[in-house]
């Protein structure tokens, strides 16, 4: 039986006439890792920011382990590691001083303190340089800190807004190890990112969010199924929005998942693909490129939003 | 379950503040720079000027008179008016007096020197007025006497002091002035515009570093004769010299300390450190809370550090031990919650620096930290108490020349830390306004 740790109904916040979360709904279980995969000015920081508290929603209702957000604040931020997207550390502290301090603001003192922060350090392969300020680490070492810090008072539900931006592959990698490690401790974790493939990877469980709404959710690879069978192909050429639609669609067996100018997507079956070059040779349709690959999570966004993750 | 390591409850309330200043102190400790300047300035003037007249340890002082030789070029209102403020400088309180003398002509000036009566002469040139006032820039001239070492020192640095106020004001004040031209347009002495003076550009420079933290703690600039400098000599403060001067200087420190403390919720936003605070169980009520707190200890710690210096250095007394706790505890509470407020009300951390040093400044004048009261106009003089110069002043005071004992600054106590957790509420209060919807 599953158990949700994180229950989110029907959140909203509107900034004036900007709504950057429109009325969303979801829930995270004990163990479970859900991705928030969204482009830039999606919602996924707000909505971070309401869960955690630090944003007054609009409307709508945040419980972490049942306690309600706002009525029971301290009881319900107790349970949450929070990794801001932007790293938030003492620059002038030591990694050990750091670590501690964020420990002991969570109530953590003396030897079990102690004894985390060690464990930490060592998690994040950041033994070695524990005395340093942190003025003196790479981005890669002050991202795996801040990851730590979110990690120090063994959180029910962390909350990873963006967590690897900005470093190399080899760190990247060694997050994702963290987090995935942290689940199956039992750690619900919520993870937001622009990235598809950290998605694709890490997530149990995808929400796909845009200009503030939920657009779908799922697996990879039950999200990825919704196109379908067959394969993906893309047609890129000088053409107008709309202006080659009604030519696709008189065929069987292809479905246009997306149109806009230069560029549609189309789900194609498996052996409608030379019928598809016949009817473009066939109304001289000027073609620029023409790609065909597996149906992945990227053609799921642009059916599902109309646009690409990363313009 | 997730089994819970948590030997206690996560810190909210007061033992969050505790964390979150003991954190505060520990990143100062990492980064003292900004306070160490702070301390030594202060103390490094005190010096400067204890010395500079011949503080004998313990004794009292009496300071003779410095002869200053103004040779006005000018011949203007403004220039009377400096002139003016330079003789103005006396009263039974003042640890300086300027006998100001107008000469006619350089000569005359030497001549004064040579017989010792002249420590420097102070030229102000033709033209000075206008081109103060319409944009140009005024070079003030200095001959100092070449026989004498200390007092002229006093002189230049009075001056110099003078310089940077004056070109604060010029920097601050430009919007205002504008409006009081055009109100002045009548009045021919009124100008266009206050620009940038100095006397001689490389001391207007190393005080500029400075010039947060210099003042004018030794000029009292208000206008009057200079006849009675006979009684002036006669009547030193019953204090030493240090004892003296150092409790002002001291509570502008202060000042300056807290509002680095307060600066440090700026910061902790520019670092995503507030935000992280805020979404601990702690909340943004500790963390408020706890710059207050972390402002008054260093202000505390500031003090503490500056009145021993004073002792060890000067050989100053501080009086009732038990005294002096109550006022450096209350002190350091009212410096923060003064400096709180200002920086709780301003909308944006420009804002709260522009301001700070304005507000600092100007209370710390009306509350007598640089100019003794006595030597202030009747109004001044009425609004000083409410200003925590005046208390935590009068406290130390009469404290170092075992007036009072514990008792009697507990009224000082009691009215500074009103200030304090006054201007705490206040500006707290601010803060939560201005983020209701959220951090
Ligand atoms: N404090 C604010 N005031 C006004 N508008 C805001 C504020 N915070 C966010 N927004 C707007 O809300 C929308 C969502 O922003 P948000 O930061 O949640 O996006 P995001 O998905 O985290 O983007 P990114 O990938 O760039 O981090 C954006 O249009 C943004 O401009
Ligand atoms: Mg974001």
């Amino acid at each position: 039986m599953s158990e949700s740790i994180l229950v989110v109904s029907h959140l909203r916040k509107a900034y004036g006439s900007t709504i950057a979360v429109d009325g969303i709904c979801f829930s995270v279980d004990r163990g479970e890792i859900v991705g928030l995969l969204g482009p830039n000015g999606a919602g996924k920081t707000t909505t971070i920011s309401m869960i955690c508290g630090l944003t007054v929603p609009t409307d709508g209702r945040v419980t972490v382990s049942g306690h309600d957000i706002a009525a029971e604040a301290i009881a319900a931020k107790s349970q949450i590691g929070l990794v801001p997207q932007d790293i938030a550390l003492y620059e002038e502290l030591s990694a050990t001083a750091n670590l501690s301090f964020w420990g002991s603001l969570q109530g953590l003192t003396g030897q079990s303190l102690r004894s985390r922060v060690a464990e930490l350090l060592e998690k994040v392969d950041l033994e070695g340089r524990a005395t340093e300020p942190v003025e003196r680490f790479s981005g890669g070492m002050k991202r795996r800190l801040n990851l730590a810090v979110g990690l120090i008072a063994h959180p029910h539900l962390l909350l990873l807004d963006e967590p690897t931006v900005g470093i190399d592959p080899q760190a990247r990698f060694a997050i994702l190890d963290i987090v995935r490690e942290e689940a199956r401790a039992g750690t619900a974790v919520l993870y937001t990112t622009h990235l598809l493939e950290e998605a694709e990877r890490l997530c149990d469980r995808i929400l796909i969010i845009d200009r503030g709404t939920i657009h779908a959710e799922g697996s990879p690879e039950s999200l990825v199924a919704m196109l379908g069978e067959g394969k993906v192909v893309t047609i890129r050429g000088p053409f107008e929005q709309g202006s080659i639609d009604p030519l696709l669609v008189t065929e069987d067996g292809m479905e246009i998942v997306s149109s806009q100018a230069g560029r549609v997507l189309l789900s194609i079956e498996n052996g409608a693909i030379p019928a598809l070059f016949e009817l473009l040779s066939r109304d001289e349709v000027s073609v620029d490129d023409i790609s065909v690959r597996e149906p992945d999570l990227e053609s799921v966004f642009i059916k599902l939003t109309g646009r690409q993750l990363r313009d | 379950m997730i089994e819970d390591v948590r030997s206690t409850a996560p810190a909210t309330g007061v033992a969050a503040i505790y964390r979150l200043v003991r954190k505060d102190l520990l990143r100062r400790y990492h980064a003292p720079m900004e306070t160490l300047l702070s301390l030594a300035l202060p103390l490094g003037l005190t010096a400067v000027i204890g010395l500079a007249f011949g503080g004998n340890q313990n004794g009292n002082v009496s300071l003779p008179p410095i002869g200053v030789a103004v040779l006005d070029r000018d011949d203007s209102f403004m220039s009377g008016l400096m002139a003016g403020a330079l003789g103005g400088i006396d009263g039974e309180n003042a640890p300086i007096t300027f006998d100001v003398r107008a000469v006619g002509s350089e000569d005359e000036a030497w001549r004064g020197m040579r017989e010792g009566e002249i420590s420097a002469m102070l030229e102000i040139p033709a033209g000075m007025s206008d081109s103060l006032f319409g944009g140009g820039t005024v070079d003030f001239r200095l001959v100092r006497n070449p026989s004498e070492r200390i007092l002229p020192e006093i002189v230049e640095q009075v001056i110099g002091v003078g310089v940077v106020l004056l070109s604060e004001a010029t920097t601050h004040l430009a919007g205002p002035l504008d409006r009081m031209q055009a109100m002045g347009d009548s009045l021919d002495a009124w100008p266009d515009e206050l620009a940038v003076a100095s006397i001689s550009a490389a001391w207007s420079e190393e005080l500029r570093r400075f010039e947060k933290w210099v003042f004018p703690p030794i000029v009292t600039l208000s206008v009057s004769s200079a006849e009675d400098d006979s009684d002036a000599s006669e009547t030193g403060p019953s204090i030493d010299i240090f004892a003296y001067i150092l409790p002002g200087i001291a509570f502008l420190g202060l000042l300056f300390l807290a509002a680095a403390g307060h600066r440090d919720l700026f910061t902790e936003r520019s670092m995503g450190t507030f935000h992280r605070i805020a979404a601990a169980p702690a909340g943004v009520d500790a963390l408020l809370a706890s710059k207050f707190a972390s402002a008054s200890a260093i202000a505390a710690i500031g003090l503490l550090l500056l009145l021993g210096s004073g002792a060890i250095i000067f050989g100053s007394r501080w009086g009732d031990p038990m005294g002096l706790a109550l006022m450096v505890l209350s002190g350091s509470i009212a410096a923060s919650g003064m400096v709180g407020l200002l920086y709780g009300g301003a909308r944006t951390e420009r804002q709260a620096e522009t301001l700070a040093p304005i507000l600092i400044l100007s209370v710390s004048f009306v509350g007598g930290s640089m100019i003794p009261l006595s030597e202030l106009p009747g109004f001044a003089r009425s609004v000083a108490p409410f200003t925590p110069n005046y208390w935590l002043i009068d406290g130390l005071r009469s404290l170092a020349a075992s007036e009072a004992n514990w008792l009697g600054v507990l009224k000082h106590a009691g009215v500074l830390t009103g200030f304090g957790l006054s201007g705490m509420a206040l500006g707290m209060g601010l803060v939560r306004r201005r983020s209701g919807s959220g951090v």
